[in-house]
């Protein structure tokens, strides 16, 4: 255990470097970014000088060589933009975009499971023909076109809802809802899929056929041998929906991690962007891990792949 | 919006081909037993056909701006769908940009899957080193959500069509590589395969002659699944400033010159945001039915 | 079994409440609460921006979100008439002009900044040497490189010496520079004092959450006296369906750019109105002289002129909201002076190309343009590829990023036109030595004699001899067809009724000079 434990730490420690590797290269490939902040009346002079000050005029491996160096002593440098301390900033913004993640996922569970388990009891029944074009609809909406429609409705036509912001739990319900329609259809899906393999299960037959109560045996013999498969599904998404987040973010005005680094594409803010893709990828690595800490620890047949 | 990652590893599918007719009418029957593969098949008929025919049942030019004529509500003036801020039509274009969908979902998937399959194959039949550092890249790139890889990277590249598509296939790929190496480790745990090794027959042979056959089966259910999220993606990707740009009268760019004029003129967002919904509806529809039929150990039944 | 799953679920739930409680209370407060339904006198704002400020620090970003924010915490020493653009005193009372190298400021007294501490000659030498100081990377720098020294004469009188004749420092002075504390900036440091901002201004800073609000109170000890409205919250929202959400569900009480096709629906809202102003900021078609293309001959760039039709741009794309621009200069500009505009005239625009040695028929051409940047910059950029259109010639639009397009722009890559805005624009030598010399790409057009003749002009000291001058350059560029002007941007804001606000045409948007009507 203690084996594979090392190996994915070391394992999670190379898929981050490589992916800031590839990320420095192509963001210098995007563009210069001193046009974007200097006035547009700066002389070519004071760009250049600019340029140099960041070191930008330095041969590519060298700022590379500087900036690995930097970065695993957790210095990014400072924001472009705002000269703030890159990494600072991204880590500020992780609570609400981990707010809204949570909440999300938190909501897609209360729904999908109970609907999916009842959807593969009741199979080919006119609540599970529903339940699954639902789901393929949940899954076929661009989440902006959703988010505005909410917005539209709720904020604009009702005036019950604000249309965004960070805040109070009111805040909250819009954006969590449309982060979440994706991940509803797709664990609901996922969850009738898994508990009709599992009522197929001969432990399950002999269980009917003695006559258990059908709640007893979804909590009791069901629900409990699909769980796994679930855990491992869910703890997939929670880092889509930390990272994935960006457009309901941006809809929503919610100040997380998935709009700052939108700005900063955009911004050509290569510090800041960076960042962003450090903690992003380290949280992905690291739930990714966790699933399969998780999935280990459950499934002991299961060993370093 | 998330890469669909299949729940099941390398299935134990049986690797018998029925006869290519028998295998026609199988699925032409169960195409006609499922209302949802049929509803699917209809849709994806019909985008094919807009595709390939749009530019003659197109009632207007789909560029042509008439100033005199912007922001007309569906049904006034011969405009079905009414007109965009431009004047142009946007029956026309939403019918251009059925092309310009079909072109984004399939050119990705062709690139995005013919890159990942051979990596996927290389990977898990030679195995080896190369094997290694094949799947630390794709662990490398499934370090981060598929959307805002797509997006960085189109960023970086710049905007337009064949930079979408080429943002979305690279963003796509390991998907394709995934799948295919857990398949084809599967496979080389197969008897015939485990049989022809030990009568000597080379490799490459075997490579051709029994792996890539039965890998058919398994990468078209996934490119079927995979164009629906590219044309969301895409859709996405405009909408934050990025992607297909304008004029081109692509979905995702309609919706995302639109969307400013949602008090106003409603039609403008409406009726993209349908079309985008029901083409990956139809397309998910279809993969779904495929992957049922073709694949029984995958689904649940 | 079951209840254990819904216990799971109902304790993870509860968690997230409460984390979200504790972690962002006290936004209570939207608009609707200081509605003042209960018969109380209105005494907040909640302005909607499209980002936050990029810092709270004064003198480092040029960028106007930033600067129309923080322009309520700092005072200027000098400002700019809302409506005419000439200069009024701030925290300068006086200042003139001793020789070509000195100006000299004598400075309000009993100025007092947020903290209680004195405003004096020592803060307004900070604030300039604030901006010079490499460690500080001010954007601004390049602007104020030609000061030599900043010398205190007595406690509130300064000296200001440049290295050059420098005739438009009382421009920069208005338009860049704000005042800080240096004693505060000194004690906290600029990182700190970036985030808790201290000036002289009428708004003291509460709270400042980024990409998500910014809450100002009013300064009770403000020079001027205290505002009106006391409590003033900027809250950002990047995407404008929403931002115009919000503003229709009264979340927000005003927000600067409603795009053109939105202003009925805004004015149709009883309790909504729009406030608009021709801004110093102009947008133009630019004719690229920087690549080997047709735009070189002098006579395609004169048939462009008469086959685009602006007034028809004007009306059918932008609904009329905006206003004509017939030269290089707008008639806010202090060195306008008027110049004869090309008619629209297809016909006359074929012959010239003709006499050029182009066929319009065969002729194709590359029009970039940015997306959302200037109002419906990229459906002009359409109108104006389908106008050309009708004299035959094939427009290509490329529609670009911004950060992409300005990039083009500077590296000199546009190969035929693109549209550009330029501004806030006040005095003649900014916009015509940054957009009409080899130096400055922003209208890529250049002519060797009409250069020289720029250089010498910015280096005049007498003021008629100066307008004289850029008045005779003026002439020149439109007899030259250096581009097609199109207009000066119209500034829209939607605003609640019973506010009472009235558009700068520098953009400036300040809460001290607004009230609510009751």
């Amino acid at each position: 255990m203690l084996d594979f434990v090392i190996k994915r730490v070391i394992q999670v420690g190379i898929v981050v470097l490589l992916a800031l590797t590839v990320v420095f290269f192509l963001i210098r490939l995007s563009g210069d970014p001193t046009p974007l902040f200097l006035p547009p009346d700066a002389p070519r002079e004071q760009i250049d000088e600019y340029r140099s000050k960041l070191g930008f005029d330095r041969p590519l491996l060298v700022q590379y060589g500087e900036f690995m160096k930097n970065a695993v002593q957790g210095d990014f440098g400072n924001s472009l933009r705002s000269k703030e301390d890159a990494l600072g900033m991204v880590l500020q913004r992780l609570p609400a975009t981990f707010q809204l993640a949570i909440s999300a996922l938190v909501l897609s569970l209360l729904i999908s499971i109970p609907l999916g388990v009842l959807s593969a009891f009741k199979r080919n029944s006119i609540f599970d023909r529903i339940a699954v074009a639902l789901t393929v609809i949940g899954q076929a909406i661009p989440s902006f076109w959703f988010g505005l429609l909410l917005i539209f409705i709720f904020a604009a036509q009702l005036k019950v809802l604000p249309s965004g912001g960070g805040g109070s739990i009111v805040h909250m319900i819009l954006p969590t809802l449309t982060l979440a329609a994706y991940s509803i259809a797709r664990f609901t899906r996922f969850t009738r899929s898994t508990m009709l393999d599992v009522l197929r299960k001969d432990f399950i037959r002999t269980a009917k056929a003695s006559g258990v109560p059908t709640p007893r045996l979804i909590a009791r013999y069901a629900l409990k041998n699909s769980l796994i498969p679930i855990i491992t599904l869910v703890a997939l998404d929670l880092g889509t929906l930390l990272g994935g987040a960006v457009i309901t973010e941006v809809v929503f005005s919610w100040p997380g991690i998935g709009r700052l680094l939108l700005q900063s594409l955009l911004n050509r803010d290569f510090p800041i962007v960076l960042a962003g893709v450090f903690i992003i990828a380290l949280i992905y690595a690291v739930i990714n891990f966790v699933a399969d800490l998780l999935y280990a620890f459950v499934n002991p047949q299961i060993r370093v792949r | 919006m998330t890469i669909e990652i299949p729940e099941q590893p390398g299935s134990s599918r049986p690797a018998v081909t029925p006869g290519k007719q028998s295998k026609l009418a199988f699925l032409w029957s169960s195409l006609l037993h499922s209302w949802t593969g049929m509803t699917g098949f209809i849709i994806i008929l019909l985008l094919l056909f807009l595709s390939l025919f749009g530019q003659w049942i197109a009632p207007f030019d789909p560029m042509h701006a008439e100033f005199s004529k912007k922001l007309l509500p569906p049904m006034t003036d011969g405009h079905l769908l009414g007109t965009d801020q431009l004047g142009r039509d946007i029956l026309s274009r939403m019918i251009a940009g059925a092309r310009i969908s079909v072109i984004i979902g399939v050119m990705t998937v062709l690139i995005a899957g013919t890159f990942g399959t051979v990596v996927g194959i290389v990977s898990g039949y030679f195995r080896g080193w190369l094997d290694v550092v094949l799947m630390r890249i794709v662990d490398v790139q499934l370090s981060f959500p598929f959307i805002l890889l797509v997006l960085v990277i189109n960023a970086i590249i710049g905007t337009g069509l064949k930079n979408i598509i080429l943002s979305l296939a690279i963003g796509g790929w390991v998907i394709f590589a995934r799948v295919v190496r857990s398949e084809v480790l599967a496979l080389r745990e197969k008897e015939f395969i485990t049989a022809s090794v030990a009568t000597g027959v080379p490799r490459i042979q075997i490579l051709f002659k029994h792996i890539l056959p039965n890998l058919f089966t398994p990468i078209i259910i996934l490119s079927s699944l995979q164009i629906a999220t590219y044309i969301i993606a895409e859709a996405s990707v405009s909408f934050l400033g990025f992607g297909v740009q304008p004029p081109n009268p692509a979905w995702g760019n309609m919706l995302s010159e639109g969307k400013d004029y949602i008090f106003s003129s409603w039609w403008l967002i409406t009726f993209p945001g349908v079309a985008i919904m029901i083409t990956a509806l139809g397309v998910n529809f279809f993969g779904d039915w495929l992957r049922d039929t073709l694949d029984p150990e995958l689904k649940g039944e | 079994m079951k209840k254990g799953y819904f216990l799971a679920v109902l304790l993870v739930l509860s968690f997230v409440l409460a984390a979200c409680t504790e972690g962002t209370a006290g936004d209570s407060e939207s608009a609707s609460d200081a509605k003042g339904e209960d018969g109380k006198q209105k005494d907040s704002i909640v302005i909607g921006f499209e980002s936050d400020a990029a810092t709270l620090i004064a003198n480092s970003d040029v960028n106007y979100v930033t600067d129309a924010q923080i322009r309520s915490i700092y005072d200027p020493l000098i400002d700019r008439d809302g409506d005419t653009g000439e200069f009024v005193p701030v925290l300068a009372e006086e200042w003139e002009n001793i020789d070509e190298l000195t100006w000299r400021l004598k400075l309000k007294e009993g100025v007092k900044f947020h903290n209680g501490s004195d405003f004096n000659a020592e803060a307004a030498k900070f604030s300039i040497d604030y901006i010079l100081d490499d460690a500080n990377q001010s954007f601004y720098k390049s602007r104020w490189s030609d000061i030599k020294e900043v010398k205190v004469l007595s406690d509130y009188e300064v000296e200001i010496i440049t290295s050059k004749p420098f005739p438009s420092l009382i421009e920069r002075i208005a338009d860049d520079l704000l005042i800080m504390d240096p004693v505060y900036v000194n004690d906290v440091g600029t990182e700190e004092a970036s985030k808790k901002p201290v000036g002289t201004g009428p708004y003291e800073f509460v709270e400042w959450s980024r990409d998500n609000y910014l809450k100002l109170k009013a300064f009770e000890d403000y020079w001027a006296g205290p505002a009106k409205i006391k409590n003033v919250e900027f809250r950002y929202i990047p995407e404008f369906s929403t931002r115009l959400s919000a503003f229709v569900s009264g979340e927000i009480d005003m927000f600067k750019n409603v795009p053109v096709d939105s202003v009925e629906k805004i004015e149709s809202d009883e309790n909504s109105k729009i406030a608009e102003t021709a801004s110093a900021r102009i947008n133009y078609l630019a004719l690229s002289t920087f690549s080997d293309g047709p735009m070189k001959d002098v006579k395609v760039r004169q048939a462009m002129n008469h086959a685009i039709d602006v007034d028809e741009l004007l009306e059918a794309v932008l609904n009329g909201h905006g206003t004509k621009l017939t030269g290089p200069l707008s008639k806010i500009n202090s060195g306008y002076t008027e110049t004869d505009a090309y008619e629209y005239d297809p016909e006359k625009a074929k012959e010239l190309l003709k006499e050029a040695g182009y066929d319009p028929e065969s002729m194709e051409l590359t029009l970039d343009t940015p997306n959302g940047r200037y109002p419906m910059d990229s459906q002009v950029a359409q109108a104006i590829a389908a106008q050309l259109q009708r004299i035959g010639i094939t427009v290509n639009v490329q529609v670009n990023e911004w950060g992409a397009h300005l990039e083009k722009v500077r590296n000199r890559e546009i190969k035929d036109m693109f549209i550009l805005g330029w501004g806030p624009a006040f005095d003649a030598q900014s916009t015509i030595e940054n957009l009409f010399t080899e130096a400055g790409p922003y209208s890529s057009f250049s002519e060797p004699g009409l250069e020289k003749k720029i250089y010498e002009t910015n280096e005049m000291f007498d003021q008629d001899e100066r307008y004289d001058g850029y008045a005779e350059i003026q002439k020149a560029l439109v007899e030259q067809a250096a581009w097609v002007p199109l207009w000066q941007q119209s500034d829209m804001y939607a605003v609640r009724k019973d506010l009472d606000f009235k558009p700068k045409v520098d953009e400036k948007i300040l809460p001290y000079e607004m009230s609510w009507e009751n």
